[in-house]
């Protein structure tokens, strides 16, 4: 089931296009690791998703239901840009303020539990404004959880967090989504924290889906090709249009060549011995996919 | 919208906004009430060498005599209602706390950007706007009350002998108070929903509830049109007129407050709404 959908989704500021004819599906259980440039629209699209910016033109359906009747209670938790914490006011009275607004039973108790989820228990009555950049994240993810959401908005959650910092939020974040099952949407710069979470991707570019793609299909584009290494470069290479004619072979300096195609490395490296050619090196080479997002979302 | 109306109470109770609104309201009322008690002691004085007023002189007559003389300067036996304007109502406390108070209040909330928590889980924006009305007005009526109980309370402290006004005069002259100063609320709600930006907020707070927009516009209409009747449509003139008391309320009549203050109202009161309807929160 589709719990996010985004149909031709535009978002005008004045002249200037922000987000065009975006489409966009996430799925229920999904983490969804939002990928872009400073300023490719990411947090323009958490904004029309969760109701703080209206859409230019375009459909967005949350749970199934187009968000223009909407009314209610939404079972929508966010953090987008930054946390948005009262700043005279401590943890606790930033927290018991949105169970309040939510309705929550028992304001008190998920209060505190939310506080000891987030490990922020033992701040007391401190201000919010002398929080650490890192406090202040963890109060917004604990009020991004008051009232039981189903979906999660997370815009850059991990900065200012230190690597320990990332780690656990990290951690916390996969628990939300295996023990309480919420999916979650997060949006990062750092390419490598999401790799540890995501299971699908989504990647925009001036404002518009470049494509959505698994964790899966990620790792599979960027297994590119075989490098193989022989002590006969030449006679190797007639081996591999003998016996693989479907696969393209590069010569490439130091007798090396590479494959591309959906070659099978263990099937070559019979071929090889079978022929009397010694393997020094058979290995697939996996492109970075730092690379490969970076390429896709439009950068040099 | 009653979870909404418990999280804004609840933040004003805990916030220290309101402490610190109720404190400078009572050292204003104080200072008043010295200062009264400074013009008091003055005017008998005066009255005194006059020959007029003897000292000890507790009776009827003494209405006589501070009607004789220009009502600004004897205090007992002046009716409560308008002691009440004397101290603080024109004296402006109650207005000037409760116009930052209600800018404050929910200019923070879109500052800090605690706004977007509260929208992301309600997508209906009228039953914010609603509460936030409810909100203003209820601290109106409390603050309005408390100032009317803390000016009597000083005043019989001090020993000032006022006539008590009748309950159906303190009725009307309290529910027109809290009609302009209601009004003048709602057009400091629209300039924030508006604007969305604190400092701007804060200078219009100021401006307005220190009577500065007011008399400069009440100048320029009696430069620019004398004779005209164009500054009956100033809530400012309403409001000096309630803060007159009885008489200011007759001089200037009871349907042009009226009809001022519900169109103030209502005109700013819709353009609040709208402004937040329509613009994106950050
Ligand atoms: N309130 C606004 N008024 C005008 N333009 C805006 C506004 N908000 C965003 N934009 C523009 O819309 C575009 C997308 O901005 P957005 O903040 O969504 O990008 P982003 O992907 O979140 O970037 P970043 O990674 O830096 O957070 C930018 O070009 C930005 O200048
Ligand atoms: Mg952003």
């Amino acid at each position: 089931m589709n719990i996010v959908e985004t149909h031709m989704l535009s978002k005008r500021y004045g002249a200037k296009a922000a987000v065009t004819a975006f489409n966009m599906q996430v799925h229920s259980g999904d983490i969804y690791g939002f990928v872009g440039r400073n300023g490719a629209g990411k947090s323009t699209v958490m904004k029309m998703l969760s109701g703080l910016a209206t859409p230019t033109s375009g459909e967005i359906k949350l749970f199934n239901k187009s968000i223009r009747h909407a009314s209610g209670e939404q079972k929508l938790g966010i953090l987008i840009e930054n946390p948005g914490l009262y700043p005279s006011m401590s943890a606790y009275d930033n927290l018991m303020l949105k169970c309040l607004c939510a309705g929550t039973v028992n304001p008190k108790k998920t209060t505190n539990q939310l506080l000891d989820f987030v490990g922020l228990a033992n701040v007391d009555k401190k201000q919010s404004k002398h929080f650490s950049m890192g406090m202040k994240q963890r109060l917004g993810l604990a009020l991004a959880l008051v009232g039981d959401p189903q979906l999660l908005l997370l815009d850059e959650p991990l900065n200012g967090l230190d690597p320990e910092g990332v780690r656990e939020i990290r951690q916390l974040i996969i628990k939300l989504n295996e023990e309480h099952g919420l999916t979650v949407i997060i949006s990062s710069h750092v390419l490598e924290q999401l790799g540890k979470m995501a299971n699908r991707y989504g990647i925009i570019r001036d404002g518009q889906m470049v494509c959505e793609i698994t964790a899966e299909e990620v790792t599979a584009q960027c297994s590119e090709y075989l490098h193989l290494e022989t002590n006969d470069a030449n006679k190797a290479l007639v081996i591999m249009q003998e016996k693989f004619p479907n696969l393209k072979c590069i010569a490439m300096p130091q007798n090396a060549i590479r494959i591309q195609g959906f070659a099978n490395a263990a099937l070559i490296g019979e071929a090889m011995s079978h022929a009397g050619i010694a393997v020094s090196a058979l290995y697939t080479h996996n492109r970075d996919i730092e690379d490969f997002f970076v390429e896709k979302m439009g950068g040099n | 919208m009653i979870n909404l109306l418990r999280m804004d109470f609840y933040r004003l109770l805990k916030g220290k906004m309101l402490m610190i609104g109720i404190c400078i309201m009572v050292a204003m009322i104080a200072f008043m009430t010295g200062m009264a008690v400074f013009v008091e002691s003055e005017a008998a004085a005066q009255l005194i060498a006059d020959g007029t007023l003897t000292v000890t002189t507790q009776n009827t007559s003494s209405s006589d005599v501070t009607d004789s003389n220009s009502s600004q300067t004897a205090i007992t036996g002046s009716d409560q209602i308008k002691y009440m304007n004397a101290s603080f109502f024109a004296g402006g406390s109650t207005s000037i706390v409760l116009c930052i108070l209600a800018t404050l209040f929910i200019v923070t909330e879109f500052e800090c950007g605690f706004a977007k928590n509260v929208f992301s889980i309600r997508f209906n924006r009228g039953a914010y706007f609603a509460s936030k009305v409810i909100v203003v007005f209820v601290l109106t009526i409390a603050l309005m009350l408390f100032s009317i109980a803390l000016s009597l309370l000083g005043a019989t402290i001090c020993g000032f002998d006022l006539v008590a006004s009748p309950f159906s005069e303190w009725v009307q002259w309290f529910c027109l108070g809290t009609l302009v100063l209601f009004a003048y609320e709602l057009i400091l709600i629209a300039m924030v929903l508006i604007t969305r930006n604190k400092v701007i907020a804060i200078i219009a707070a100021v401006l307005l509830s220190f009577g500065i927009i007011g008399n400069f516009l009440t100048m320029l209409i009696t430069q620019l049109m004398p004779g005209s009747e164009i500054y009956k449509g100033i809530l400012f003139t309403s409001f000096m007129a309630v803060g007159n008391g009885e008489t200011g309320i007759e001089a200037l009549g009871l349907t042009v407050i009226l009809t001022v203050g519900l169109a103030y109202a209502l005109v700013f009161g819709i353009a609040g709404f709208i402004a937040l309807k329509k613009r994106d929160v950050y």
